[in-house]
């Protein structure tokens, strides 16, 4: 079944954002979400991942256990190492021995094998948001949501972040929502393409 | 070539005992002015009548007595604390219950709850229950802070991977926690002394050290109260270095728990 967005309202501040919205995300795909800052791209994905429950409308086929998130920060915990960071979430999610292979296959794809037993404050700014995203992968969920993965990392590192992101989502076939206000990079990465704009803001679904 | 850390703490280790020597010699110099152990003994007098002190068994007995007693207020103050602390950053209403008590506890006497406490409980546990109230108020205030300066980022993150409560307790809040705990244990010790003594020497508790500082004070032993005076000093901060160490190595292994 696809995640469908049906008629959200959404208000901030007395302000409405959405009115009445509807979307749909099809499984197995990456589909894009962009427009300009502050329009409401994250309170999709917090409706989505049920941090922010303050709203109408209905949201379906979403199992809330079965979600990962790549935040904007890494949202890493400075006392454990990468390959503990990633743990930390597959902790009796998964059997024992099968973790540990887990973590070795996403760390090994997202180029961080040497640098499992590195603390965050070892590793840069971009390799600490790599490892966030071997995080969402290696967990056994279904639905990876990414919110501007990549702001303050340079376009090198972007490229090879993105081709990370494809080659993950390709073994995996997991259904990714992903948050950007970039529109090169929802161009590469999107196999699907929504953009938000105005106020209340009206969706618009872009043909690729 | 010594590196600056090494130098560092060299340098620490010669500087204590130095500045303690100057102490000792201002309190000798002093001695020596007034001539009289009565009104101020010299410190040699002192170490002098401490190590007289030591091997009798009222001393002992004394010491342990009051030792069990502050461990067990500051305990008992670390429990109420920590587990009032969580919960008043949790629910708001509890934080409204809590808080006034906090700042009327900070700001009351010693010897007003002491003279109250004594009305209400026997001489033995006066001094625990005294100990109690006297040591929750910063243990509360610093877990409260800790709470609310804990990465809300981190535990929204824990929280959209389902991670169990326990774990968020052990890998978010307790790393976190620890060195504001650890800062109102360290309070706590130096009040919980300064408060257990001085409801002993107020309630005559048997075999408490307040109640050895208030004879010799009768008796006109000054020397005598020098001798316990500088026996609390010692043990407050010697207890105030283990806890500080324990806490440490405990922290350190929530830390590293999860590399095994």
């Amino acid at each position: 079944m696809d995640i469908k967005i049906k008629n959200l309202i959404k208000k901030y501040n007395g302000q409405v954002i959405f009115n009445g919205v509807d979307m749909v995300f099809k499984r197995g795909l990456i589909s894009v979400i962009s427009g300009p800052s502050g329009i409401g791209k994250t309170t999709i994905l917090n409706i989505l991942s049920g941090i922010d429950n303050d709203y109408e409308g209905t949201v379906l086929g979403v199992d809330k256990e079965k979600i990962s998130y790549v935040f904007q920060e890494p949202r890493l915990l400075d006392h454990l190492t990468a390959y503990e960071n990633i743990k930390f979430v597959l902790n009796k999610k998964l059997d024992f021995d099968k973790i540990e292979e887990t973590i070795n296959k996403v760390l090994e794809t997202v180029e961080l094998t040497e640098y499992k037993s590195f603390y965050p404050n070892e590793l840069s700014g971009g390799m600490k948001q790599r490892v966030s995203i071997a995080r969402a992968f290696a967990y056994p969920g279904d639905l990876i949501l990414m919110d501007e993965p990549f702001s303050g990392i340079d376009e090198k590192l972007k490229m090879q972040m993105m081709r990370d992101i494809k080659k993950l989502q390709k073994k995996q076939m997991k259904t990714i929502v992903f948050v950007t206000h970039n529109m090169e990079e929802a161009r590469f990465i999107g196999d699907e393409h929504y953009i938000i704009e105005g106020r209340p803001s009206i969706i618009r679904k872009q043909v690729k | 070539m010594m590196s600056s850390t090494t130098q560092s703490n060299m340098a620490r280790r010669i500087k204590t005992p130095l500045v303690i020597l100057f102490y000792l010699f201002i309190w000798e110099l002093g001695a020596l002015k007034v001539s009289s152990s009565l009104i101020l003994p010299s410190p040699v007098e002192t170490i002098e009548a401490l190590l007289e002190l030591m091997p009798k068994e009222v001393f002992r007995l004394s010491v342990a007595t009051t030792v069990v007693r502050i461990v067990s207020g500051v305990g008992l103050s670390m429990v109420a604390g920590i587990f009032l602390g969580i919960a008043s950053s949790m629910k708001k209403q509890i934080f409204y219950i809590i808080e006034p008590l906090v700042g009327f506890l900070k700001s009351i006497p010693v010897i007003s709850v002491s003279i109250l406490i004594l009305l209400w409980f026997d001489e033995n546990i006066a001094p625990v229950a005294v100990c109690f109230l006297l040591c929750f108020p910063p243990i509360w205030s610093n877990t409260f802070q800790g709470m609310n300066t804990v990465d809300k980022k981190k535990i929204e993150m824990a929280r959209v991977y389902q991670v169990e409560w326990i774990d968020i307790l052990k890998n978010i809040y307790l790393p976190h926690l620890s060195p504001y705990m650890l800062s109102g244990l360290s309070i706590s010790i130096g009040l919980g002394w300064k408060s257990t003594v001085t409801a002993e020497l107020l309630s005559s508790a048997p075999y408490a050290m307040g109640r050895m500082i208030y004879n010799s004070k009768i008796y006109l032993e000054t020397t005598d109260l020098f001798a316990w005076t500088m026996t609390v000093v010692i043990l407050s901060m010697l207890m105030e270095k283990i806890v500080k160490c324990l806490i440490e190595k405990k922290s350190r292994r929530i830390r590293d728990g999860h590399k095994n």
